[in-house]
């Protein structure tokens, strides 16, 4: 296996507090990985400054080998990392078609396009892939209006449609009721398995997190603690001891 | 639909029924609803307030002229340099204006037009100072009140099709999302800068266009339309009429004109029945009109049981 993203001795400091302090990050090709921890362990942190969100104070951050610490957002995204946000964030006026449509739009390079008619472009593919996360029924709503967890749904409509090859997640059960949490985890692990996905992502669920990850990073206080199969993660006596203990 | 084929009939026959002064008031609606139309694709759909679109509208004025005054290139010529010339400054002013934060791209948008109008104002020599420029800067074709009021309905026509397009267009739709949510735009691989620059380039080519209409309806160019008062009249009327739809800065032109026209007649406080109305605006109606009505429209439907 290969190394899709890496991060090396990446540090972010907010002042005097070290919100990720010295992460060294590597997430393998096709896996679903995911980076666990207590409040203001730096989870969100660490994904605004992989995502171009926050410049690192120090370190780096490599996606398949290419060097691309402190690239603005939109750049990121386009070599294929997605992301999620853990405040939902949407495009609240929006119809929910519309919002796949400008994604898909950004993701073909046609979001400059000042010809064609928006209404009528990737449309089709748009409603497949609301099809997929049980959206299309709203399709012409304002996304404003949508349940929250149907806004969470969203935000992994709008990750998937940008086509991309690692898909961060920031918490995306958040809010969500038990069915709705069990729907929207179902559907990460089908998509990303079908379409050989990577994912990385943040949960405070441990149900989810053990179900469905292959390899796990613990954070507390901005450094790596622990990282390794679920079922070592599970017994390790630190992990135990500042995280875990709280759950079980 | 429908409304717009009456509208566009009413237009077309409005000169044979209108007196000759009533006719060139209702030049300077439709020149305003341009100007208002191109302003809101940043207000309403880039997500950008502007405090400085009168340095294009003004430049579009001066251009005509200018020339007219100083170089008699013909007028046609000008009239089709001019947006040129807009659309170059609104890069070059957005470049620098796009940079910063919000609050801050509105200030320096109003610097930039204040700083225009200054140099309008002091440099008697080329500009006139503040007497401006007057004069009969016309083509023969264009001095009679009809055949100028077609002149600038066909061109704010042509000129809002092409708007209508591009807000149309996913590039439209890119900017509503970076209006309703730039961060997140982002998060897709939208370029929120570059898309905010085009806009602005487009809003300044179609102002300048406005501004040189207006020497249709008025043969004249004066400092007071680089000024903040003139960049304040497109915000006013997309606030009125609704910046969340097309038409609606028009509808707001047409009402901020006619309002102005009325209330002057009574009160010389122009500026504070502005500042009420506005305050109702946006305290009851914050989509403007065209929200109101399109509101009632859907509660009326629930009303009747659709
Ligand atoms: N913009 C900021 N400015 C200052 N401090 C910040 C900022 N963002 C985060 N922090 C601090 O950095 C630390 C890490 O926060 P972060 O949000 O990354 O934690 P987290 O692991 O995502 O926590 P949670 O599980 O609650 O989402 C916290 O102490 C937080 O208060
Ligand atoms: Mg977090």
């Amino acid at each position: 296996m290969t190394a899709l993203l890496e991060t090396r001795g990446l540090v972010k400091a907010f002042g005097g507090l070290r919100a990720v302090d010295g992460v060294d990050l590597v997430v393998e090709q096709g896996r679903i990985h995911a980076v666990i921890g207590p409040n203001g362990a730096g989870k969100t942190t660490l994904f605004n400054v992989i995502t171009g969100y926050l410049r690192p104070t120090a370190g780096r951050v490599l996606f398949r080998g290419q060097d691309i610490t402190g690239w603005p957002p939109h750049r990121v995204a386009r070599i294929g990392l997605a992301r999620t946000f853990q405040i939902t964030n949407i495009f609240p006026r929006l119809t929910v078609l519309e919002s796949v449509q400008v994604a898909l739009a950004a993701a073909r390079g046609r979001e400059k396009d000042p010809l064609s008619r928006s209404d009528r472009t990737f449309r089709d593919e748009a409603l497949a892939l609301l099809e997929d996360v049980g959206l299309v029924g709203l399709a012409d709503q304002e996304a404003r209006t949508l349940s929250h967890g149907d806004q969470r749904a969203l935000e992994v409509a709008l990750a998937l449609a940008i086509g991309p090859k690692l898909l961060i997640l920031d918490e995306p059960t958040a809010g969500m009721s038990p069915w709705e949490t069990e729907r929207t985890v179902d559907l990460i692990y089908e998509v990303a398995r079908r379409r050989g996905l990577t994912v990385v992502l943040c949960e405070h669920d441990m149900q989810v997190v053990f179900k469905i990850s292959d390899w796990i990073t613990v954070m507390h206080q901005g450094r790596v603690i622990a990282q390794g199969l679920p079922d070592q993660i599970r017994r390790n006596e630190t992990v135990i001891q500042v995280y875990l203990g709280e759950q079980v | 639909m429908l409304v717009l084929i009456v509208l566009l009939a009413v237009l077309a026959v409005l000169p044979f029924f209108l007196p000759p002064a009533e006719l060139i008031t209702f030049q300077k609606v439709l020149v305003l609803a341009l100007f208002a139309v191109a302003t809101n694709l940043l207000i309403g759909y880039g997500g950008l307030v502007s405090f400085g679109q009168g340095v294009f509208f003004g430049l579009g004025a001066y251009v005509v002229a200018l020339n007219w005054r100083h170089y008699q290139l013909p007028f046609w010529l000008a009239m089709g340099v001019a947006p040129i010339l807009g659309a170059l400054l609104a890069l070059a002013i957005g470049a620098v204006a796009l940079r910063t934060r919000r609050l801050y791209f509105a200030l320096l948008t109003l610097a930039f037009s204040q700083l225009f109008f200054t140099i309008a104002e002091k440099w008697y020599d080329f500009t006139g100072g503040d007497n401006g420029i007057f004069g009969p800067m016309l083509p023969p074709a264009l001095v009679n009140p009809t055949a100028g009021y077609f002149f600038i309905l066909g061109v704010v026509i042509v000129s809002m099709l092409i708007l209508w397009k591009i807000t149309a267009s996913p590039f439209g739709l890119a900017l509503k999302a970076i209006r309703e949510n730039p961060n997140r735009a982002e998060a897709l691989g939208i370029d929120v800068y570059q898309h905010q620059l085009i806009a602005f380039v487009i809003a300044g080519f179609f102002g300048t266009v406005a501004g040189t209409l207006f020497v249709v309806h008025d043969q004249a160019a004066y400092p007071q339309l680089l000024s903040w008062v003139k960049s304040g009249e497109p915000v006013l009327s997309a606030v009125i009429g609704g910046m969340y739809s097309f038409l609606g800065p028009a509808l707001g032109a047409f009402i901020f004109q006619y309002g102005h026209d009325f209330v002057i007649r009574f009160t010389t406080r122009w500026q504070l029945v502005l500042g009420v109305v506005l305050l109702v605006i946006v305290l009851f109606a914050p989509d403007g009109l065209t929200g109101l009505v399109y509101r009632a429209g859907r509660r009326l439907g629930k009303g009747l049981g659709r």
